[in-house]
Parts: C-alpha cells; sequence; structure tokens
C-alpha cells in the first residue's frame, strides 16, 4: 500500500468514524481541545500500522473507540491536571451556570470525581472498564478488542468496581457529594 | 454498597451523558482532514520530528473566526428570516416595507462581518422563496485554519447541509426538533427568530439619508440584543443596505447591500451536490 493510498484509507475512516472517536474521546476529556487533540492522534497512529494489521480489523468503529479511549486515558493520565482541577473548573460548553448553578457543580463534581477515580485504576483495567459502563461494549467485545480472555475481562471489572466503590465512599465521607 | 453502586451510577450517567457541539463536530473533521492530509507534507519547523498538525497551534489562529464564523452564519440566517417573516411592527410605513418584503420570490445580499472593528469573514446569502437558503463564510485571506462553508437548507423539508468545498465533504443536518443539529443552528436561529416575532416596540425612521445616489428612509428596529437596520429605496420599498449588530454579548456588526427578486440557480440549493461526499454520521 503506498502512502497515497494508505492515506485515502484513513481519510476514509476519518469522514466515516471520526465524530464517533471524538464523542468518546470528549465523555472521558470534557474539553473539546484535548478531545480533538485525541481524535487527530488516533487517526494520526493508523499511519504506522502495516496493511495486513489494517487488514485484519473487523469492526472499525469499536477498534476506533478502543484507541480513543486509550489515548484519552494516557492523556489524563499525562495531563492530570484535568482529573485534579478544583470544582470552580467548569467544561467547555457548559459555562453557563446561571440557568442551573447548583446542577451544574454537581454534574462538575461528578465528573471530576470520574477522572480522579480513573487515574486509581491501572492502564488496563480503565481502559476495560470505560469500554464496559461508558461505551457499552459487551464482555466477548472487550475481550476481542483487548486481546484477552472474557474471564479477565470480569475480574477487572470486578477489581475496577470495588475500587471505584471506595473512591467513591471515601468522597462521600469527605463531604465532597451532595444529595441529589 | 448500594448507595455506593447508585453513586456510581449517577457519576456514569453524567459521564455518558457529555457531548460537544455540532459546531465542534465540524471544526474537529476539518481539522482532522487537514492533520491526516499533512503527513505526508514537510514538517512543520515548530514540531520538528512530527508531521502532525497540533490543534493548540491551530487554536492560536483559528478560535476566533471559528466563533465568529458560526455568529456570521446564525446572524445571516436570522437577517434573512427577519426579512422575510417580520410582522409585527407599529409604524405604517416600516408595515409597506414588510408587506413588499413577504412579496419578494428571491434575495441575494452579500456583506462582510465585523467584530471589534476587524473585518473577519465576506458572508454571502441567496435565498429563494419561500423555503430554500444558502449561506457561504468565506474567512479573510490571514485568517489561518477557518475553511470557507457553505449552509445549504430548505426550511420547509427541515433538511440541510454543511458543505465543505476544498474537501468536497458535505455534512448532512436535519432540523427535527430533538436532533443535534437543531441545537447547533437552530436553537440561535430560533431564539433570535422568534423575538423577532414577538417584537412589538419601537420602529425609528429617518427620512433622505442619501445612499448610493438613492434617498433612502431608514428604519430601525431592536429586539432585544440585536438592532437591525434597513436603508429603504421609497420607490421600491425595499432595502438596498441592511444592517444587524449585537448590543450585547459578543459585539459583532453585519452590513451588506442587498437585491430582490433576481433569477438563482436552483443548483446553489442543491441538497445533493455532485462531486460531495456526505459525511458519516455518528452512529452512537
Amino acid at each position: 500500500m503506498t502512502l497515497q493510498q494508505h492515506k485515502a484509507k484513513i481519510s476514509d475512516l476519518a469522514l466515516q468514524h471520526g465524530r464517533l472517536v471524538f464523542h468518546c474521546a470528549y465523555r472521558l476529556l470534557s474539553d473539546t481541545h484535548l478531545a480533538e487533540d485525541v481524535t487527530q492522534d488516533v487517526f494520526i497512529k493508523l499511519f504506522k500500522k502495516s496493511l495486513k494489521s489494517m487488514n485484519e480489523v473487523k469492526n472499525w468503529p469499536a477498534y476506533l473507540k478502543s484507541m480513543a479511549v486509550t489515548t484519552a486515558i494516557d492523556y489524563l493520565r499525562r495531563n492530570k491536571r484535568l482529573a485534579e482541577d478544583d470544582l470552580e473548573s467548569v467544561p467547555e460548553n457548559e459555562s453557563d451556570t446561571s440557568r442551573h448553578p447548583l446542577n451544574q457543580v454537581l454534574r462538575d463534581r461528578d465528573l471530576i470525581l470520574f477522572k480522579q477515580a480513573l487515574l486509581q485504576l491501572t492502564e488496563q483495567d480503565a481502559h476495560i472498564y470505560c469500554l464496559r459502563h461508558v461505551e457499552g461494549y459487551s464482555y466477548q467485545e472487550i475481550a476481542e478488542l483487548m486481546h484477552v480472555s472474557s474471564n479477565s475481562v470480569g475480574v477487572s471489572l470486578h477489581r475496577s468496581q470495588l475500587k471505584l466503590s471506595s473512591i467513591v465512599g471515601k468522597s462521600e465521607y469527605l463531604g465532597a457529594r451532595h444529595e441529589h | 454498597m448500594n448507595t455506593n453502586h447508585d453513586s456510581i451510577q449517577t457519576m456514569l450517567n453524567k459521564v455518558k451523558g457529555q457531548k460537544p457541539s455540532e459546531h465542534d463536530d465540524i471544526a474537529m473533521q476539518s481539522r482532522l482532514h487537514a492533520a491526516i492530509d499533512a503527513q505526508d507534507n514537510p514538517v512543520d519547523e515548530e514540531e520538528p520530528g512530527n508531521g502532525m498538525i497540533r490543534l493548540w497551534s491551530w487554536l492560536k489562529t483559528a478560535s476566533q473566526p471559528k466563533r465568529f464564523g458560526f455568529a456570521g452564519t446564525a446572524a445571516a440566517l436570522v437577517l434573512t428570516a427577519v426579512l422575510i417573516i417580520t410582522t409585527s411592527v407599529s409604524k405604517p410605513a416600516f408595515a409597506s416595507v414588510v408587506k413588499k418584503l413577504s412579496e419578494i420570490t428571491s434575495m441575494v445580499y452579500t456583506g462582510q462581518m465585523q467584530s471589534d472593528d476587524q473585518v473577519i469573514m465576506t458572508v454571502e446569502v441567496f435565498y429563494q422563496s419561500p423555503s430554500k437558503i444558502r449561506v457561504v463564510n468565506t474567512p479573510l485571506p490571514d485568517i489561518e485554519g477557518a475553511p470557507s462553508v457553505v449552509n445549504v437548507m430548505d426550511t420547509k423539508l427541515g433538511k440541510g447541509l454543511i458543505l465543505f468545498p476544498e474537501r468536497k465533504v458535505a455534512m448532512p443536518i436535519n432540523f427535527t426538533p430533538g436532533q443535534n443539529a437543531k441545537e447547533a443552528l437552530e436553537n440561535e436561529l430560533l431564539d433570535w427568530h422568534t423575538k423577532i416575532l414577538n417584537y412589538d416596540g419601537e420602529v425609528k425612521s429617518e427620512p433622505g439619508v442619501v445612499i448610493d445616489g438613492i434617498e433612502t428612509t431608514v428604519f430601525t428596529v431592536e429586539p432585544e440584543n440585536m438592532r437591525l437596520t434597513l436603508w429603504v429605496d421609497p420607490k421600491t420599498e425595499l432595502p438596498i443596505r441592511i444592517r444587524v449588530e449585537t448590543m450585547d454579548g459578543p459585539y459583532f456588526v453585519f452590513e451588506a447591500d442587498v437585491a430582490f427578486n433576481e433569477a438563482i440557480d436552483p443548483e446553489m440549493f442543491d441538497l445533493a451536490p455532485s462531486g460531495y461526499e456526505i459525511m458519516g454520521a455518528d452512529s452512537e
């Protein structure tokens, strides 16, 4: 495959699935600029893939979403500020807090808490957790995407659930959450 | 544990409920293709060893026109709506202008959008009665990162396309209530549209203002946060120049010369333009 053919293929994938990847990254990062960076990273990484491995991909939307999740988690780890932001920070497009200021603050608390919790999981556990609980993939689909067994997916999710329960419990104890 | 489980579910619901705007989708898609295109191009000197176009460097120059580009489209569409449908008027002379406007078959205007005294783009509007609109935003050449965007809409069908002429790519938009495009486009349009429809304030007029040798009457209406000015030729009772400006929030002003009842090529409103690839929908 020549560079031009490679580029044409990636360009077509970007056309078909660019928004999907962008939205997936945005859910985890709550920031359009960073989500756009992740989206570009995902598609640029495809230039490093061989023709053989490109042809082996059976489900491009799932494959690209998985790449978006792992790249977004990597961004979170490299930009811990995003997860450690104080609660005065407001995600983009949500700056109009005048309508429902309390709801907005509570929403922001949850989003920040989620990012903080993700950082306390291993990279693989965080990846699997997001694919399952944010993107809604089945154990089998995740197993195929991650090249692990379904049983390993289940173990990972159980481990993450325990960890998150502990984090959320501590957060409530410390008063970070409010009655909804 | 159940409480924690509920809390986690609440948290996840909020995470899953986040979504960028249609406007952000458009900007993202355009820059994504530029980044892919740049892969075999010479590497940017500021980014040695990395052929990828970094978003942050784009944003330095692109964010302003991006934002106002959209405002420009919205303003142009609103202005079109004003000219077509304004019905609540308190001054008989202006009512006569509105009546004439309601009878037009087409309208074309080209003008410049300014923000803080800086001209940022040219906006062209083509309207074919009763429901077809085409808006072309062309950023000034010295503003990088803001490609030309064309909006084609049929308000009667509730359908439209956002065209990227440089890439020959088109994004379908749908005006059905509840669809995302509504949030991105119609909310601004309809919000102002509604304010204008309900306008029952004062109509100011000033006769004897000469424009291009024509002695016009100037009408000014101020529906909430915008001011609309029309320079009307008394002979035709139609405007020859229009101006819309915001009165609070991000300031922009748009002024254009306008022509009515001219023939417009039907292809300009084609919702299946030849040579364009239709962008895939978000399949979530």
